[in-house]
């Protein structure tokens, strides 16, 4: 390794993860394009020979390396850094001294390079903590992912594609020609044009300037478009994107401006290095495709899609998927493989390939594998081998399927180690019908158009296809209702599969919602062979939703396949791991096999770290994550909702409270006040107003229904709401005309329990009023009315109470499918479920104690009085005073509310971490041996770049070995190693009896009373030699 | 201080093994249990059973098996709080929950005691207990043919190194002078139908009539490589009257 590669341990470079560019290997590979114009002799580029390497954080590029002594001057710099920007992978460029390391951010901007120097004096003191800080902390890489690559070349292709409609082509052709001519550029970029073919009269060598100019002008006329789709049909095998057989001879000026500018290149193909300064049509002379990974491409073209054809991806669900999520699934998958010796012959299906996200990644993987497997870099055969023999992709549309094909033959010549002479380009089969199957229509009969195709998960895909992957994998559609008329031919097949699956066992709803993206997954335990590898992007609900039958279809599907990993990213969604995505979503690995007897799966549930995540890096820290089995889950459907927004300790409550076997409100209220159909009278949600979609019945003039019954009452309002007794002064008379829909007059009567549907931020409570008379309601109400009940009054006052304690919160929090997902209402079935003391099991000095409360807050409706109400709730529900504060720091950190993720996101102070440490002493004090010895905890100094807090716990005593002296800079060694593991902790021993060092992210929810117990736990079972020494305690 | 410059740690894993871990099940059998892990527990047990005699002023030893067991099993889940180290292992017991021997075949194996455990692997996996009474009707015999065995053939705590035999001692029987006897009479028969390894040996420092024996087992695990469980360690305590506990 170069000699400045080895200097940057200085900065708290893991050497491991350094690579070298001067040394050829798979793990390269992503860097194919950079290689090859870095080091192919006079074709090489000579803007790159100051690159040394990579430094990787997590499996991603986070800087590149530089010789300064090979950079000449300021536009070198700049075009250095372009040329590396143009990647839209790493966020940094890292500039090698001799001892000094400079920063800076990569964009495709045309800042100098003062003004793109990242600011280190956050670690000035320590340079040994920069790599971390940078790797932890992102400084600027949020702010310049507003030009990023891909959201450029999505930018560049959208206008363009605009461009071309608005001169009056059709859409489809506007995409295809766009991609057609987007594709000219990359193979024009890469030098793999043959002009000799093409160019008009340009037979034989040409001087660079002229080469330029001809490869603008593949669509200056109608005639040359034509012929240069012609030459791109016959060298690949018709497979690109589909044109209408006139669209040349209608071509308008306006038309081949807008192709020929995807094709401009500044003069003598200089990249220009102004951004802002020039139109639209020049900027695509901003762009070197020699530089720009072909997966950019493919998520732009995915993207445009979601943009432009909403309606048709509802139905087909041609979601994009980040090419980094493809790429850490792809990445992951082949792990298994790997260790049964098959990961370079592996298989791969994409069943819903969309634009080929998936395949790209699988492709570059499978000739890594390759590589690594034969010793020897892959060649064209080989490349070639692997594309029609290991890869496949299915999809409905038509446009997606040729853009994959032009995906994975630019990826076929991206990893081609000698991609010239141009012969080379000419691949001998058509992708169609071998690598990529269209399942969908295919034209319409006689003007009719036909019914809508279920694509790959119909009938349509053939038995052939049945167990023949080691590895299927993509990100179905998520939608839902998408009443097509043929799902019940989904439903069949599925419930064929599961039926196999499940020994005759065939769970009714297997498919709530008509969600696409489970289909997909029961499809794929046919498609993969026995014990191969699924796995997929899906919709969040499938975690969380409770109800529709939901937690069924769930578990039916967790008995049916041997789930091993499961990523939960609700709490990225609106973040740039998944820009543009507002959905919770999950990624799921799994083994083609039922679950055996000890199968558990791992449930990492990344939280929120806004360096990160706006830079579009995932810290996955599967070690720390919960084991789940599928037993548990069936014991507990809210399982994964628990998990996610709480922790063991609030799961060890959960099932404590089960164990006490409480009646739910809504069985108690069905016992008070009978039931229909199934479900308890005297309780509903408000009414609703008139809406577009209120039904007008037979014969009737108006909409809705008559809303008569109900004047004369008062309705609430926000305000009234506020209190827990509601004033009806406050309140004004109800007089529409009509509602939606008829709500029974029952719910409103009082005495009346009305609970608000969303908990309002302020106070962090499930707000709740009490009316002693009957009162109306709206939608965003729910209301229990206890007419005609003895002692009613009381009874809403009790409920009122419970349902408004922290208590409650929490166990809305822990259960509700939404709630702390994507939105911040409780539904009424969640209330409903909630557990409760009912009224007359209680005692009179109970009775006393409710009546007091609720006087309490009559008078002083005060944050200190409803902690007495949380106290009073928690003695019902037998909580433990260790139980509460589980329930606090659950509620404090983990609530959705924006304060509540500032302050899981806040740096821990002093304070905090002195009661951390205090806590540590009190769980780990009962484990010392003799009355001498004690723990000690030690709060560590680190500086504020880091992104890290540390902590050293000892023990000290008569038994235990002297401490060794603390060596002044062993903290930056210990925050050195806790950066290179990507994990949210570090628990490092120095030796028996020698302490241990902790090291934790610098974020208040790990620093938590109850982290410090799950931390003690973890000592315990782990490190206590290190405390205590060998002896036996 | 020295530290490791490679990616990978004894305490730490690195970004590649993170992603690995995404498609690697459970490996068993599950790690051992430390001794003083499991001294701790044996204490908590013992302790229980003190509280309960003198809750009950000794009528439990008059009880069948099953309602010493239920009471045990309360009066553990009282304790669990109210003592520190317990509290910090174990956080539920269960009795007679529900599950299945080690291929699956047998779904309704209900060990009579299950100690919830809070190291992270072993979550869903307890610590089994079973429970025997020993007088002159229910005698050593029973206690392995019908407890001891279980563990041996895959029925209970199959997927762990360790499990616990309890025995409600009501015939003056002691480990050294029972227990271990027994043993070694079937470790001279061919062969051994307790595949004992390590005959009863005493834990020290505790005040229990506490032994621990080791034994071969015979099953493999269907689907996981390697598929050799390995021996079982248990740990006999045997409970008679309020123990002198350390």
């Amino acid at each position: 390794m170069h000699s400045l590669l080895h200097s940057l341990k200085n900065y708290g470079a893991n050497p491991d993860a350094i690579l070298a560019f001067a040394q050829e290997g798979p793990a390269l590979l992503p860097y194919a394009t950079l290689l090859c114009t870095r080091t192919s002799g006079s074709m090489g580029d000579p803007d790159l020979v100051p690159l040394l390497g990579v430094y990787e954080w997590q499996d991603s590029p986070l800087i590149f390396l530089a010789d300064s002594d090979a950079l000449t001057d300021e536009l070198h710099f700049r075009r250095l850094r372009r040329k590396l920007a143009l990647r839209g992978d790493a966020p940094y460029l890292g500039i090698i001294h001799p001892g000094r390391f400079t920063v800076f951010g990569l964009s495709l901007d045309e800042k100098e390079r003062k003004q793109c120097e990242v600011s280190l004096n956050d670690v000035r003191e320590t340079p040994r903590l920069t790599v971390a800080y940078l790797a932890g902390s992102r400084p600027d890489a949020a702010f310049r992912q507003r030009t990023w690559i891909a959201d450029v070349v999505l930018t560049l292709l959208r206008d363009a594609i605009r461009a071309l409609k608005d001169s009056g082509l059709a859409l489809e052709d506007a995409i295809s020609l766009a991609g057609r001519a987007l594709f000219v550029r990359f193979l024009g970029d890469r030098d793999l044009i043959p002009l000799s073919e093409l160019g008009e009269g340009a037979s034989g060598e040409l001087v660079p300037e002229h080469r330029e100019r001809e490869k603008a002008r593949f669509f200056e006329n109608q005639a040359r478009a034509k012929a240069t789709s012609i030459w791109l049909d016959e060298t690949f095998n018709g497979d690109l994107l589909p044109i209408s057989e006139t669209v040349f001879d209608t071509l308008s000026s306006h038309a081949l401006k807008t192709l020929s500018d995807i094709l401009y290149r500044a003069p003598k193909g200089q990249l220009y290095l102004g951004w802002d300064t020039l139109g639209r049509d020049t900027k695509w002379g901003f762009l070197d495709f020699a530089h720009i990974p072909v997966g950019v491409l493919s998520q732009a073209y995915e993207q445009h899609m979601r943009e432009h054809l909403p309606d048709k991806q509802h139905v087909e669900g041609a979601y994009y998927t980040p090419r980094r999520i493809a790429e850490l699934m792809v990445t992951a998958a082949f792990h298994p493989l790997r260790r049964e010796g098959r990961a370079h012959l592996a298989r791969v299906l994409d069943p819903a390939a969309g634009a080929g996200v998936f395949l790209l990644a699988a492709f570059r993987q499978l000739v890594a594998e390759r590589w690594t497997h034969d010793g020897v870099r892959p060649d064209t055969a080989t490349l070639r081998h692997i594309l029609y023999h290991q890869l496949v992709g299915f999809d409905i549309n038509e446009g997606a399927l040729r853009f994959a094909a032009l995906g994975l033959y630019l990826m076929s010549i991206e990893l081609d180690p000698q991609p010239e002479p141009v012969s080379r380009l000419r691949f001998e089969h058509n992708l169609r019908d071998r690598v990529l199957f269209k399942f969908g229509p295919n034209a319409q009969e006689g003007g009719k158009k036909l019914s809508p195709s279920l694509g790959s998960l119909g009938k349509a895909v053939p038995a052939t296809h049945a167990g023949q992957y080691d590895l299927v994998i993509g990100n179905p559609p998520w939608t839902t209702g998408t009443k097509h008329p043929k799902w019940l031919e989904v439903k069949t097949i599925v419930q064929r599969v599961a039926a196999s699956r499940l020994l005759g066992a065939s769970p009714s709803a297997l498919l709530p919602n008509e969600c696409l993206d489970l289909p997909f997954v029961w499809r794929a335990m046919e498609w993969a062979r026995p014990e191969g590898q699924i796995a997929f992007a899906l919709h969040g609900r499938l975690l969380f939703q409770q109800g529709d039958g939901m937690p069924e279809a769930r578990l039916a599907l967790f008995q049916a396949l041997d789930i091993t990993g499961l990523i939960n990213g609700a709490e990225l969604r609106k973040t740039k791991v998944w820009p543009e995505i507002t959905a919770p979503f999950c990624l799921m690995w799994a083994k083609n096999r039922l679950p055996q007897p000890a199968s558990a799966f791992r449930f990492v549930s990344p939280h929120l770290e806004p360096g990160l995540h706006n830079a579009g890096v995932l810290r996955i820290d599967a070690a720390s994550a919960e084991q789940v089995t599928v037993s548990e889950l069936a014991a507990r459907p809210e399982l994964f909702k628990i998990l996610f927004r709480g922790s063991r300790l609030d799961l060890e409550i959960l099932e404590r409270m089960a164990g006490s076997q409480f009646e739910t409100l809504s069985a108690y209220w069905g016992r008070l006040f009978k039931t229909s159909r199934g479900k308890p009278k005297q309780t509903g949600n408000g009414y609703q107003r008139l809406r577009e979609s209120s039904e007008k019945k037979k014969g009737a003039i108006l909409a809705g229904v008559d809303a008569s019954y109900l004047h004369g009452l008062k309705e609430l309002n926000h305000k009234a709401m506020s209190r827990i007794l509601i004033k009806r002064e406050m309140l004004e008379d109800f007089d529409l005309p009509r509602i939606h829909r008829k709500r029974p007059r029952e719910i409103f009567e009082g005495p009346l329990l009305v609970v608000h549907e969303s908990p309002p931020a302020a106070n962090g409570r499930v707000r709740t009023s009490v009316s002693q008379k009957d009162l109306l309601y709206n939608q965003s109400y729910n209301g229990y009315s206890a007419t005609k009940q003895a002692d009613g009054g009381r009874l809403v006052q009790s409920l009122s109470l419970l349902i408004g304690s922290k208590p409650a919160l929490w166990w809305v929090l822990m259960t509700s499918g939404r709630f702390g997902v994507e939105r911040e209402a409780v539904e009424k079935h969640v209330i409903d479920s909630m557990p409760i003391v009912p009224l007359d099991t209680m005692s009179r000095a109970s009775y006393d104690q409710i009546d007091a409360l609720f006087q309490e807050l009559l008078l002083d409706d005060s944050e200190p009085v409803w902690r007495k109400v949380d106290a009073w709730a928690a003695s019902l529900y037998g909580l433990r005073a260790d139980d509460l504060q589980v329930i606090e720091d659950t509620l404090s950190f983990n609530l959705p509310f924006t304060a509540n993720v500032a302050r899981a996101n806040a740096r821990p102070g002093p304070l905090e971490l002195r009661a951390f440490g205090d806590v540590l002493v009190r769980e780990l004090g009962p484990w010392v041996e003799g009355a001498s010895e004690r723990v000690e905890v030690d709060e560590v100094d680190v500086p504020s770049g880091s992104p890290w807090c540390l902590l050293r716990v000892r023990g000290t005593g008569a038994h235990i070995p002297p401490n060794p002296p603390l060596i002044p800079t062993a903290w930056q060694a210990v925050l050195q190693l806790a950066d290179g593991l990507g994990s949210t902790e570090l628990v490092w021993s120095e030796g028996p009896g020698q302490g241990l060092w902790i090291a934790r992210l610098a974020q208040a929810r790990y620093w938590s009373h109850s982290q410090a117990v799950l931390l003690s736990r973890r000592i315990v079972w782990e490190h206590l030699d290190s405390l205590f020494g060998q002896g036996e305690t | 201080m020295t530290l490791p410059q490679g990616s990978s740690s004894p305490q730490g894993i690195s970004r590649q093994r993170q992603v690995e871990l995404l498609t690697e099940g459970v490996a068993l059998p599950l790690k051992p249990l430390q001794e003083r892990h499991l001294r701790v527990i044996a204490l908590g047990l013992a302790r229980a059973w003190d509280e309960l005699m003198i809750k009950t002023a000794g009528a439990l030893l008059f009880d069948a098996e099953a309602e010493v067991n239920a009471q045990l099993c309360i009066q553990l889940n009282k304790r669990i709080p109210q003592d520190p180290c317990l509290n910090l292992i174990v956080y539920d017991v269960s009795r007679g929950e529900e599950t299945h021997n080690f291929d699956g075949a047998k779904l309704e194996k209900r060990p009579d005691l299950q100690l919830k455990l809070t190291r992270a692997d072993r979550r869903n996996f307890p610590l089994v207990a079973e429970c025997k009474l020993l007088d002159p009707d229910k005698d050593i015999h029973l206690y392995c043919s019908d407890g001891l065995v279980r563990f041996l053939k895959g029925d209970y705590a199959w997927m762990a190194r360790e499990a616990f035999m309890i025995a409600y001692v009501r015939d003056g029987s002691t480990l050294e002078s029972v227990l271990t006897p027994h043993l070694k009479k079937y470790q001279l028969e061919t062969p051994d139908r307790f595949a004992t390894q390590s005959l009863p040996r005493p834990v020290d420092g505790v005040g229990l009539e506490l032994r621990r024996s080791s034994h071969a087992r015979g099953f493999r695990y269907p689907y996981h490589t390697p598929d050799d469980p390995g021996p079982i360690e248990v740990w006999h305590l045997w409970l008679l009257g309020p123990q002198a506990t350390a």
